[in-house]
């Protein structure tokens, strides 16, 4: 893994065939394409997607028939590749049961773990400081309607 | 005199207590951000998109127009003091600015820096108003076919005047226009593209979309590497020009305003292309330019006249034709849209309080700029110490509070994640975010258009090029794409591209 490169006109290329593909394939088969004088909800994305699909295709071969850049995938930010999404459902999900303090706590946490060389105790310190701001700004200072404490706890 | 009344009209709507108020906070806060590493004007006002969203629209777009050109006044800042450009559009001041800073004169660079981006604002100012109208009535008469053409032509101008792979950038380009268009169908109520979820029955979520593709990406790109910035917090002194040196200025900063009005207008063009351009220029003109790259004034002055005036007349575009020229013009849109107002030739008639009020306001807002924040320069660098760490559990924590307030859903940080991970993705495989967030606001107007060109024509496409004003359009759109793939240019263009 550690030695494993991307190039990234290749990747690049092929996930925007898939999204195009994706596009166009689910406008064909779900959608009604209408024709050209009364275009139905498909005929758009069914024409985007489809040049979408092309041109990925194109990228990619691009990428494959010249040198260019590489990516290594042992430089990406794993821990916040993980932690960072995590951290914000967590905090969508914990908000109505336990409310803003906590789902906020839990999010900072989250986040400050995903920086390197971040010890426990001064993420927790962090989060908890972090907290108490967001809570003045937004709850206190703009008086936001987010319930403090949630639906379990009181 | 039209002119006369609408800028009165404008001066009493920017002069409006709760208009100079929230004016003032997005000037400040823009300064921060462009003064903070890591957090660009984009992610700033789509963190901040949320906030505005309980404020009248004009007091809205004011607030965020405020933080578009109070960053790049900060990006300067630490350009001349740090030789880090804050922003982009300042990349070029760092030449510069930061040998005079060297030299003892950061004072005087930055003071020259503000006097001139006021000095832009000002004439750019009156440059928006006098073309708005006029401007607007050409777009009033436009048909679908014409409008669509000009949506073609605006997308690509961006592309090719980025930065980067051209190819990249109209795929990203196309992403977004389908992005754009997930949700219920307008014509039909049908709802398309979902993947079955009800939650994107109304599209998906545009804040979402921005924070994660600029505000998050970019952290995770941060994170990469934790970069240790020395901060040189010198004192900074002699804030006040001499006579000599103002005389020097004034040339260049008129010659970078001419050069960054004509720029800004342009899609694709905005802020940053203008200071290089600016610069280049001044380079073959000024009486000095023996000194430019070793600590000249001019080179100070035009560059940052010329980002101030690009970012300025950037809205013209945006006002009278509904055309985003670059991405924050876009989020401009997103947050126009969500206040229910219609982007388009229009709102200059159904919306003039807004329309006029924005106007006036950005020249209220550079006045602050350099009456309020001249003499802070000293806490703003203070800023730059905030480690790491910090801003990121900050910018997280501002990000998703914003957006569940909005929404109020679990869905909404689905998304959110989603983007996230997506743009630094793409950021890691060499595709810029910006043209995927034109694409998102341009989607759905331009499925319209296409319909309703289609409608006119009764099925025949070749109405877009009977349409002589959309044969114009479609012209210059495919020029402008054999321009950049004729080898020549396209080696000038990388050559351009890469002194960044």
């Amino acid at each position: 893994m550690r030695y494993l490169k991307f190039n990234v006109d290749i990747a690049s290329g092929l996930l925007f065939a898939i999204f195009g593909g994706w596009f166009s394939a689910s406008s064909f088969l779900n959608l009604n394409l209408g024709n050209a004088f009364r275009m139905g909800p498909g005929f758009f994305p069914a024409i985007v997607g489809g040049l979408l699909f092309a041109l990925g295709l194109a990228i990619a071969i691009k990428g494959w028939r010249e040198e260019c850049e590489t990516v290594e995938p042992a430089t990406v930010p794993w821990r916040g590749v993980v932690l960072l999404p995590v951290g914000l459902i967590l905090f969508g999900a914990a908000m109505r049961p336990l409310g803003l303090g906590i789902a906020l706590l839990t999010l900072c946490f989250c986040s400050a773990m995903s920086v390197k060389g971040m010890t426990l105790a001064r993420a927790a310190v962090l989060s908890a400081a972090i907290t108490a701001l967001s809570i003045a700004i937004f709850h206190i200072g703009l008086g936001l309607n987010l319930p403090l404490v949630g639906d379990w706890l009181r | 005199m039209e002119f006369i009344s609408n800028l009165s009209l404008g001066f009493s709507v920017a002069f409006a207590l709760q208009n100079i108020f929230f004016c003032f906070i997005g000037v400040l806060g823009g300064t921060l951000v462009g003064v903070l590493p890591g957090v660009g004007p984009l992610a700033t006002i789509a963190i901040l998109l949320p906030v505005t969203f309980s404020m009248a629209p004009d007091s809205a777009l004011i607030m965020l127009a405020g933080i578009y050109y109070g960053a790049q006044y900060g990006g300067s800042t630490t350009a001349i003091l740090l030789n880090l450009p804050g922003e982009a559009s300042s990349a070029i001041t760092t030449l510069d600015g930061y040998q005079m800073a060297r030299r003892g004169r950061a004072g005087a660079a930055l003071a020259t820096a503000a006097l001139a981006s006021f000095l832009a604002g000002t004439i750019a100012t009156v440059i928006v108003a006098l073309f708005a109208t006029p401007l607007t009535k050409v777009a009033m008469a436009f048909r679908p076919p014409s409008y669509f053409s000009m949506m073609v032509l605006g997308l690509i101008a961006s592309v090719v005047l980025a930065h980067g792979s051209v190819l990249k950038a109209i795929a990203m380009v196309m992403l977004g226009l389908l992005l754009g268009i997930i949700g219920t169908d307008m014509y039909t109520g049908t709802t398309r593209l979902d993947m079955g979820m009800l939650e994107l029955a109304e599209g998906v979520n545009f804040v979402a979309l921005a924070i994660g593709l600029f505000g998050i990406a970019e952290i995770l790109r941060n994170l990469e590497s934790p970069e240790n910035r020395d901060v040189l917090t010198d004192k900074v002194n002699g804030l006040w020009l001499s006579l000599k040196d103002l005389k020097r200025i004034v040339m260049p900063s008129l010659r970078g305003t001419a050069i960054g009005s004509a720029l800004g207008i342009l899609p694709g063009g905005g802020a940053m292309l203008s200071s290089y351009a600016a610069y280049i220029i001044e380079k073959k003109v000024s009486r000095n330019r023996g000194e430019m790259g070793n600590g000249a004034i001019e080179g100070v002055a035009a560059p940052e006249a010329a980002n101030n005036a690009g970012s300025q007349t950037a809205f013209i575009p945006m006002l009278t034709l509904g055309l985003p020229s670059n991405a924050v013009m876009a989020l401009m849109i997103g947050a126009m849209i969500i206040q229910g107002i219609q982007p388009g030739p229009d709102i200059i008639i159904k919306q003039p309080n807004m329309f006029w009020g924005l106007i006036v306001s950005m020249w209220i807002g550079n006045l602050m700029l350099i009456v309020l924040n001249l003499p802070l320069i000293g806490l703003w660098v203070r800023f730059l110490t905030v480690p790491y760490p910090v801003l990121v559990v900050a910018v997280m924590a501002f990000s998703a509070v914003g957006i569940y307030s909005a929404s109020g859903t679990l869905f909404s940080m689905y998304e959110l994640g989603f983007f996230s991970l997506l743009g630094y993705v793409f950021m890691r495989l060499g595709c810029e975010p910006a043209p995927l967030v034109l694409g998102f606001i341009l989607g759905p107007m331009m499925e319209e258009q296409l319909r309703r060109s289609m409608l006119m024509s009764r099925g025949d496409p070749t109405v877009f090029l009977t349409e002589p004003i959309s044969l114009c359009f479609l012209i210059a759109a495919a020029a402008a794409l054999l321009l950049i793939t004729a080898p020549a240019i396209a080696r000038r263009r990388e050559e351009a591209f890469s002194e960044e």
